[in-house]
């Protein structure tokens, strides 16, 4: 059975392209374009995904927000949540240490191809 | 196909070299604007670190009421009385290097409204570093500070109505600045008010009865500027954070788009596990997001530049209709994609010259029309122009998503769509400087910028206008 991965990610053009490479190697994709939308989804899912991939800086709900939410929910606290992120500093690489991530990844400093291996070693 | 995908490879080589050229383009010149600056402060600095230690030294008795004669009279001839000089005891501060670095990086760095100028003269009545960097290089320093310089001790000066020639304000603070006990200069401190600053005025009020040593009052008074300084400091640090935190975000996004666009077809396009179409797809991708580095590129140094005053600015006639005819065509297509109409007729309309400078006055107009379409999911922009007789202002309306009060009171700062939570910005509509840069734009050019009205879910009304050049 396929694994999940739920990535939000309001850069349409970037959910485009490593959607596609997910889903080429092999994941299904679940997507949501900001933070509202990924909450909201959240809230209905029947199913927890394998992993979360949160940008950090989103309309609505920032990724930092959406993790607490994701920590608080039963089914979905112990699913592996990476940060994908271009808003990089060391307070916030710390912050999401801290708070609990898997990974706090530089969007620009990975290509899909990097982030899927980064996400089947986390999951397998 | 074969030949397609021949054909393809140097787009695809070309495509990325252009990210390699762009990303050490955008980083060298937000480097050099940044290391420029720090040149400039250094060079600046070198001539403050001849000033290693503030000694001040004596003591005199004060008064609010005593006139600048009775000063005379009884700041110097009271005579000193030892030495006073700064330090953690006395102040609770962490060091008097400290203390200085930032009141020194104040004098070249803050505008502050509430003071109006920081200067500090040489005993050669010159002025060495000064918070109004058009008095560098000036030699014109008022009675006061040829008072200090002929032995006088510190005073403070409220302004006599009657005394006309004073520049400030409110209130002057005068300091003599004494190395090991010789006079090297003197700091002189402009007021706008003495309201705003109420720890020093406490102290000042403070100082009018009761008897304290002269020294000691005016290090105190410059110690609280000092921590004054400090805070406004630290504030900038921050925002320069801000800034470079979100402008290599900005940056990195479409970077991350070039370089996934690219790789992915390099990788999946051989192997045909993606389709053709999907393979100009990412081209087209890829070379949407490098038009948008270059733009947010030249936003931020445009920025860096306006906020540095190194951009020159003309001002000559400039036919705003005709800008505006041009701006108009230039966006059409955009507006089109998003099917929404731009409502602008200049037929019969008469020329209209405005006071600017004509890529400038085209910069803001073009901002304010991308901007009023980027927030617009339905509707028309509408542009029209009203003469007041002195200026011409343009109204830009749009029909778009509106911006609550709360968030209105944002427009116009950097990044101000960031509101009250930096992460939670809508990232992907703009970079967040547009508004920012009309504002340094029309304020060079004698103008005024502003939103007119704006209600959620209705629309916002943006205007900007310019004096008239002439009255047709």
């Amino acid at each position: 059975m396929a694994k999940t991965i739920f990535m939000a990610e309001d850069d349409s053009f970037l959910l485009k392209i490593f959607g596609k490479v997910f889903t080429l190697e092999g994941f299904d994709l679940k997507v949501a374009k900001n933070g509202t939308e990924a909450k909201e989804a959240m809230t209905q899912m029947q199913e927890a995904p394998s992993v979360f991939l949160l940008d950090v800086m989103m309309p609505g709900m920032s990724g930092f927000e959406l993790f607490e939410y994701i920590k608080s929910q039963e089914k979905l606290k112990n699913v592996p949540v990476i940060f994908f992120t271009n808003l990089y500093s060391d307070d916030d690489a710390k912050k999401a240490k801290d708070m609990g991530a898997n990974m706090y990844l530089l969007k620009s400093d990975n290509y899909p191809q990097d982030v899927v291996a980064k996400i089947k070693s986390l999951i397998s | 196909m074969k030949l397609m995908h021949k054909a393809l490879v140097p787009t695809i080589l070309l495509l990325l070299g252009l990210v390699v050229f762009l990303a050490l383009f955008a980083r060298h010149a937000v480097e050099e604007a940044v290391l420029l600056k720090e040149l400039e402060r250094m060079e600046k600095t070198s001539q403050n670190a001849l000033l290693p230690e503030v000694h001040l030294e004596g003591e005199a008795t004060h008064s609010e009421e005593s006139t600048h004669e009775e000063e005379e009279e009884s700041g110097h001839e009271e005579g000193f009385e030892g030495e006073f000089i700064l330090n953690q005891e006395d102040f609770e501060h962490p060091s008097r290097e400290e203390s200085q670095r930032h009141f020194f990086r104040y004098l070249q760095e803050f505008k502050d409204p509430e003071i109006e100028k920081v200067t500090l003269w040489s005993k050669k009545l010159k002025i060495i570093s000064s918070s109004n960097d058009n008095d560098e290089g000036l030699n014109n320093p008022t009675p006061h500070v040829q008072k200090i310089l002929s032995g006088a001790d510190s005073f403070f000066v409220k302004k006599d109505l009657k005394e006309t020639s004073l520049h400030y304000k409110n209130i002057a603070i005068f300091v003599p600045l004494k190395i090991e006990g010789k006079l090297y200069g003197v700091l002189e401190i402009c007021l706008n008010t003495d309201e705003i600053l109420a720890p020093v005025k406490k102290y000042l009020d403070n100082i009018v009865f009761v008897t304290i040593s002269a020294g000691a009052a005016t290090l105190f008074v410059v110690y609280l500027l000092n921590n004054y300084f400090i805070g406004k400091s630290m504030q900038l640090a921050r925002n320069k954070e801000d800034f470079f935190a979100i402008a290599s975000h900005e940056m990195r996004t479409p970077l991350t788009s070039i370089k996934g666009s690219t790789s992915t077809i390099l990788t999946y396009y051989p192997e045909k596990k993606i389709t053709e179409a999907e393979m100009l797809d990412f081209v087209k991708q890829a070379h949407d997001s490098s038009v948008r580095l270059i733009g947010i590129a030249n936003d931020y140094i445009d920025t860096l530049r306006l906020e540095q005053g190194k951009s020159p600015f003309k001002t000559e006639s400039v036919d705003i209709v005709e800008i505006i005819n041009s701006v108009v065509a230039e966006v059409k297509s955009m507006a089109d994609e998003k099917g929404l109409s731009i409502k602008w007729d200049s037929t019969n309309m008469p020329k209209y010259a405005v006071l600017g400078d004509k890529d400038r006055v085209r910069q803001v107009v073009y901002n304010l029309a991308t901007n009023a379409i980027h927030y617009t999911r339905q509707g028309s922009i509408t542009i029209t122009i009203e003469n007041d007789g002195k200026n011409l202002k343009t109204v830009v309306a749009d029909t778009g998503i509106g911006i609550d009060p709360e968030n209105q009171k944002l427009l116009f700062q950097k990044f101000q769509q960031a509101g009250k939570n930096v992460l939670s910005r809508e990232a992907s509509l703009s970079v967040g400087v547009g508004l920012y840069i009309c504002k340094l734009l029309v304020e060079n050019m004698k103008g005024k910028v502003g939103l007119l009205k704006s209600e959620v879910g209705k629309g916002s009304e943006f205007y900007f206008s310019l004096p008239l050049a002439d009255n047709k």
